[in-house]
């Protein structure tokens, strides 16, 4: 299986122990990334400019169409905005013309024959959920989480053909498969605040504590989360965000590449848990769970 | 043969004043990098402030006991130049030809006596293997100008700025070398030049040796004499050989080997005698070396101040660590990262929103352009309204990706300086549009529209939206039966977390104004501005409309409309 | 058979019902196909169950005209069997529309919303105006007040401050002279005072932290006086209702019960919530947010469906189809100046003859009007016909409110007739086809 990997702007700076462990979970299945020259996927321009917006994901998407590759994102926004690009190239015909007369400058057209796929549909659907479970060397039982879904993977669906957007099961699924147990928490499928960040803070950090309000009273250790922007705000943002006499009532995220790249033996140099802001309390030092925890 | 300028009052006047007028300058710009206000809070941080911040991160890098990552950084980043040719190969040996061609000519050739010599005690700059190699640099050099002419042309376009600057430096660098073969093949031609010589070292005796030593010099040696007479013949040319192996050989290698003069003095040949004449080697002389002090006395000013500022980035940048920032210390050091830039324009080559730029022609949203602006923002030029929007956007439309910061081959902390100027934009009344648009409510915001209706007439192709009208279609909005599912399942407007900055129309009140036809004041709600795009409303709509979308297109065409408003009026300013 | 759980699925695969339509029969109509095991898939947009308020009705008022309220609604039935009322209900027996609603209520309560009836009585349940409502289920959360108001016992009502639709004040009011002992009080939702208005989905999303629980009953239990039941507006939490109302009564030390609110009312989104996590766990196939584009036959009488989407449209084949796609506001009928007309399948309807035989002269007419009782007729095994009374298709079945001869919203009957309807158009299916099959099975 071979992919054009698209990491998105945020990773290289922002979360690099991201692309590490995709990397190295993905390997043992023989998925191979290849990487190309991308730009921004278009996602944060949408707020000014819906041709420029199309225009970047149009480019990215060419990108992959010339070397006749499938797109892996392991960033939902991302894959968001190139699913949105998709559709409208589909639909517009003049919109069509026009970003490929622009692309044509540089020897790019888009010509929809490539499929943009997220990091969680590749694990489940491509690799199957019977080849993870048969690569698990160390469940991580005792360990409970709550699955956050994000949004704009979820929705809207028919742009974006994720999983049911009403009552998903595929990141749940794929959790279960590490072992750890998940919750049914009321707020799963609400936004993390992160497209606010920036913009209105107050807002943004409200949408947050919602979600780890929520995943506490549900009894959760902390919260998965399978895309840039939403394990940004759970980890750096609650972390730096959170005054002192608050930080008890903190619920830690981690990436769905983290934990699955725990349970199937890893190193923690390609993990990078311990890149991450918060650390789950469950996961004692080494990253094994603490006795008892079964 | 004026051996060297020492003798000449004049061109040693000449060198200290340039080299005063060098050092006078780099000192002037190195205060002016604690002067400038680059980043926020810039009025509150005094000057002696940023000085002790700059020298004391200054010294503890310098005494930080990390011998190896410095000479690193001295070795791969400085020497070898490794950061360009991570992006580039044929920039790396341009700039290779150019670097090693000039420093090795500057170091065996302009300062033979105090190098050189040092070195080498036999060193006779007509001798080889010098001569040889000062021909092989000066072609290194101007290949190296050649390439870099041809990529400029080649290359040119918004990703690739070619300034005053870039051109001056490249013709003062051909100045420089073209006069320099020049001056060394009139020199092979001059008639004078060798009489001067045969004055002074020869050991030849009577006339007929004399013409011996002529005809071998003509023949093999490229000198031109204006009237020479004797036939000549291979014995007078053995006899000319074995006088000139006696007296000459000693300090003179073959002139062929200087094989970039020596070919360039046979060209000269039809010119040789009037060149002569009018003493065109001294002539030239002047040429070569007062261009070089010209080169020298405009050094901090030109672009090859960066011959400076380039190394001391490099190794500031290459040592600290990119994510703390000390804003006292950062200024000093962003002022001189400035400096350090050469306008090559990798930068721009990798911008990841550089698609952005190709759509809406805003060339501030490439990082070579906004390098320039911040040095004007940071100078203190006044710079108009119209200007700092263009900026604004420009700034906030960089996603902070790091890329042009990793491919910065003089190792500039691009990053840094985008955050710093965002701030500074910030503070100037110039953040991202979510934000100044909560200076004024929906109705405010309308009325500005109505007001400004009349001036609107070349911006209606992009307020109508070329691909998608949702919010002038009816059949869109039109079903919306306000049974209000979209609202309920706003986590916004659960939220409302500050009373004055409540949502103030709500999704299925935006659409009912929609229906009314009051787009405008839709636009300015707080609700277009505040929603978090994750199509809970879209998604559960009973009716199947499309209200994110609807919404982000509220926002496209309210930002189509707002940012050419003086968003200032009604304050002052 | 299984099907796949993803929204990917085998494209060759024949389906044995195919379900147009996501409200309350369409939904119906998926839950039984799938309990007896029928490979099902259904589409639909978002569908009608936000709108319905947790009441579950049979049927109360018949005739219509007279406004005739009943206490046993069996008897409503066996009147209007006696009229000879071709309303879709006189095609089933009482004994299956009582099975319907057992399989419908198991389903619910195995789901975390336990309903509540009386066998042969309606219930009265007070709503947000203050007027009493006829229903036959009630959900747990609503029972108390079922109780309350049958004893008149001394309640207190509270309602929350910038919640538009709700006014504790105007129900007290309106039942004053039947309940004296029935009072009311404002609060400020705890952690939204000062705003001018709040959403009920928000207050119940809040109302599932404890905190926000506590903060409340710390409030309320002041001003209980001797009230012996409270009663809040519908909000109490869409996932954790049981677990909400659980603690506020112990907090208040009293029961505590909810209110039906205008739509779209929490309950509506329990119900919807429930629907949507639980059916395709029992092995329903959905199609979110897809429509049926149009319809066209094979050979072999299975119906190919084209589901929508604009690069994306699929086929689906199904051995049967149930038509449960609503009236005019779900587009399952539309109308234009001509007449109403059924835009999948082209039905024949029963209509008024021309338009302006739609509506009387009077808006408010007691009976209704002619327009509401305009629909799909159908035979006994819930078959659309033609004018003459035969099967337009052998396979193709009706369900729900897009069905003749009924006024549902007048006579208190939506949720009786979607279910029952859905169950027998799914019991005959299976009489007609899976017992006597000759057609390719999956």
């Amino acid at each position: 299986m071979k992919f054009a990997f698209f990491k998105g702007c945020k990773i290289p700076y922002y979360l690099g122990q991201y692309e590490t462990s995709t990397r190295a979970v993905l390997k043992p299945f023989g998925v191979r990334l290849v990487d190309l020259e991308f730009n921004c996927c278009g996602y944060p321009n949408r707020d000014l400019y819906f041709e420029s917006f199309v225009l970047s994901a149009a480019r990215n998407l060419a990108l992959a169409e010339k070397k006749k590759l499938d797109i892996v994102t392991p960033c939902k926004c991302c894959y968001g905005s190139l699913k949105h690009a998709v559709h409208y190239l589909h639909e517009n015909e003049k919109l069509r013309r026009d970003v490929n007369a622009v692309l044509a400058g540089e020897g790019l057209s888009w010509k929809g024959t490539i499929q943009v796929h997220h990091l969680l549909t590749v694990l489940c659907d491509d690799i199957g959920l019977p080849a993870i479970y048969a690569s698990i060397v160390r469940p991580l039982g005792g360990l409970t989480v709550a699955a956050h879904y994000g949004c704009h993977a979820l929705r809207p669906s028919n742009v974006v053909h994720f999983d049911d957007p009403l009552a998903p099961s595929i990141f749940e699924d794929l959790i279960a498969a590490t072992g750890a147990k998940t919750v049914d928490w009321p707020r799963r499928l609400d936004c993390c605040g992160n497209p606010l960040l920036g913009k209105n803070n107050a807002l943004s950090l409200s949408l947050m504590r919602t979600k780890t309000s929520d995943a506490a009273e549900s009894g959760a250790d902390c919260i998965c989360t399978a895309c840039t922007y939403c394990q940004i705000q759970f980890d750096a943002v609650q972390s730096a965000e959170t005054p002192e006499d608050q930080r008890e009532s903190m619920v830690p995220a981690i990436l769905y590449t983290q934990l699955l790249g725990l349970s199937m033996g890893l190193s923690e140099r390609s993990l990078g848990i311990s890149r991450n802001a918060l650390s789950i309390e469950k996961l004692g030092p080494a990253w094994k769970l603490l006795p008892g925890a079964f | 043969m004026i051996k060297t300028l020492l003798e000449s009052t004049f061109l040693f006047a000449c060198l200290y004043m340039a080299l005063g007028i060098c050092a006078l300058g780099i000192l002037i710009r190195i205060a002016r990098w604690f002067a400038a206000d680059i980043g926020p809070r810039s009025a509150v941080i005094p000057v002696w402030m940023r000085v002790a911040a700059a020298t004391k991160g200054f010294v503890a890098t310098v005494f930080s006991l990390r011998f190896f990552l410095f000479f690193k950084v001295l070795v791969l980043d400085v020497m070898l130049q490794a950061r360009i040719i991570k992006t580039d190969l044929s920039r790396w040996i341009m700039h290779i030809f150019i670097f090693f061609g000039f420093m090795l000519l500057l170091l065996m050739h302009a300062l033979d006596e105090l190098v050189t010599k040092k070195v080498f005690p036999e060193y006779y700059s007509t001798l080889a293997p010098f001569q040889q190699l000062r021909n092989v640099f000066g072609l290194m050099v101007i290949v190296g100008v050649a390439m870099a002419i041809y990529r400029r042309v080649r290359q040119r376009g918004p990703m690739l700025i070619t300034r005053y600057a870039d051109r001056y430096a490249v013709i003062i660098l051909a100045v420089i070398m073209i006069s320099g073969f020049l001056v060394e093949a009139s020199k092979i031609t001059s008639e004078s030049v060798f009489n001067r010589m045969m004055k002074d070292f020869s050991s030849a005796g009577g006339p007929a040796d004399e013409d011996a030593i002529k005809a071998f010099w003509s023949g093999e040696y490229g000198t031109v004499f204006a009237d020479f007479k004797t036939p000549v013949t291979p014995e007078l040319i053995a006899r000319g050989k074995q006088l000139n192996d006696e007296s000459c050989g000693s300090c003179h290698a073959p002139t062929k080997t200087a094989f970039i003069s020596f070919p360039l003095a046979r060209a000269l040949r039809p010119a040789a005698v009037p060149m002569d004449r009018i003493q065109a080697d001294v002539i030239l002389y002047y040429v070569h070396v007062l261009a070089c002090f010209a080169g020298l006395a405009y050094l901090p000013f030109s672009k090859f101040f960066h011959i400076i500022t380039d190394p001391l980035t490099m190794i500031v940048n290459g040592m600290s660590d990119k994510k703390k920032v000390n804003q006292a210390g950062a200024m000093p050091r962003r002022a001189m990262e400035l400096d350090a830039c050469t306008n090559c324009g990798t930068c721009s080559r990798y911008c990841s929103v550089a698609p952005v730029f190709r759509m809406t022609g805003n060339e501030t949203i490439l990082p070579s352009h906004k390098i320039r602006t911040i040095r004007s923002l940071s100078s203190g030029k006044k710079t108009g309204a119209d200007e700092l929007r263009k900026i604004s956007e420009g700034a906030f439309i960089c996603t902070s990706c790091y890329r042009c910061t990793e491919v910065c081959p003089t190792g500039i902390n691009l990053q840094d300086q985008w955050f710093a100027s965002k701030e500074l934009l910030a503070e100037k009344g110039y953040p991202l549009p979510h934000v100044w648009m909560k200076q004024f409510n929906a109705s405010e915001w309308s009325d500005r529209i109505r007001a400004g209706e009349a001036t609107r007439e070349k911006d209606v192709d992009t307020i109508k939206g070329r691909y998608y009208n949702l919010t002038a279609d009816s059949d869109v909005f039109a079903p919306c039966i306000q049974c209000q599912t979209c609202t309920n399942v706003c986590p916004v407007v659960a939220a409302q977390t500050d009373r004055k900055d409540a949502v103030d129309i709500t999704p299925q009140k935006i659409m009912n104004l929609l229906r009314l036809g009051l787009n405008d004041l839709a636009m300015g709600s707080r609700m277009v501005w505040d929603c978090t795009t994750c199509y809970q409303c879209q998604e559960h709509c009973p009716q199947g409309i499309q209200v994110t979308d609807i919404i982000y297109e509220l926002k496209n065409k309210a930002y189509g409309h707002f940012k050419n408003i003086d968003r200032t009026a009604g304050n002052d300013s | 058979m299984t099907l796949p759980k993803s929204h990917n699925y085998d494209p060759t695969h024949v389906f044995d019902v195919m379900v147009i339509g996501s409200g309350i029969a369409g939904m119906a109509a998926s839950l039984f196909a799938v309990n007896r095991k029928l490979s099902t898939v259904q589409a639909g947009s978002v569908g009608g169950t936000l709108f319905t308020s947790g009441l579950f009705d049979l049927i109360s008022v018949y005739p219509v005209g007279e406004k005739k309220l009943w206490e046993n609604p069996w008897e409503a039935l066996d009147a209007m069997r006696r009229d000879g009322s071709r309303h879709p209900y006189n095609r089933i027996s009482k004994e299956d529309i009582q099975v319907s609603f057992d399989e419908m209520i198991s389903f619910l309560g195995a789901s975390g919303m336990k309903l509540r009836f009386d066998q042969n009585r309606n219930l009265k349940v007070i709503t947000s105006m203050g007027t009493i409502k006829y229903t036959y289920c009630v959900p747990d959360s609503m029972w108390p007040g079922v109780e309350a108001y049958e004893t008149k016992a001394p309640c207190l009502i509270v309602d929350f401050n910038g919640l538009k639709e709700f006014s504790a004040r105007q129900v007290a009011t309106t039942l004053r002279e039947e309940w004296p002992a029935l009072r009311s009080l404002r609060v400020a939702f705890p952690g939204m005072a000062g705003r001018d208005e709040v959403f009920a989905a928000h207050l119940a999303q809040a109302l599932e932290l404890s905190e926000t629980r506590i903060a409340l009953a710390r409030m309320v239990k002041p001003e209980l006086g001797d009230a012996r039941f409270v009663g809040l507006p519908a909000v109490l939490g869409i996932k954790r209702t049981q677990t909400i109302i659980a603690h506020l009564g112990r907090l208040l030390g009293v029961p505590v019960f909810e209110i039906p609110m205008m739509p779209a009312s929490v309950p509506g989104f329990r119900l919807k919530e429930i629907f949507d996590s639980e059916l395709p766990q029992k092995g329903l196939l959905r199609l979110i947010d897809k429509r049926v584009m149009s319809v066209n036959r094979a050979e072999n009488g299975n119906f190919l469906l084209n589901i929508g989407g604009n690069n994306e449209s699929q086929v689906i084949q199904a051995r049967s189809v149930i038509l449960a796609t609503g009236r005019f506001m779900g587009k399952g009928l539309l109308s234009d100046r001509q007449g109403i007309f059924e835009p999948l399948f082209n039905l024949p309807l029963h209509q008024p003859d021309n338009r302006t035989a739609w509506h009387h002269e009077r808006f408010l007419h007691p009976a209704g009007h002619p327009i509401n009782s305009a629909g799909v007729d159908v035979d006994d095994s819930f078959r659309p016909v033609d004018a003459e009374g035969r099967p337009i298709y052998d396979n193709l079945f009706a369900a729900g409110t897009i069905l003749a001869h009924q006024d549902w919203m007048r006579m208190k009957c939506g949720s009786g007739l979607a279910i029952a309807t859905a169950y027998a158009a799914v019991t005959a299916f299976i009489e007609n086809f899976m017992k006597q099959s000759t057609r390719e099975s999956a």
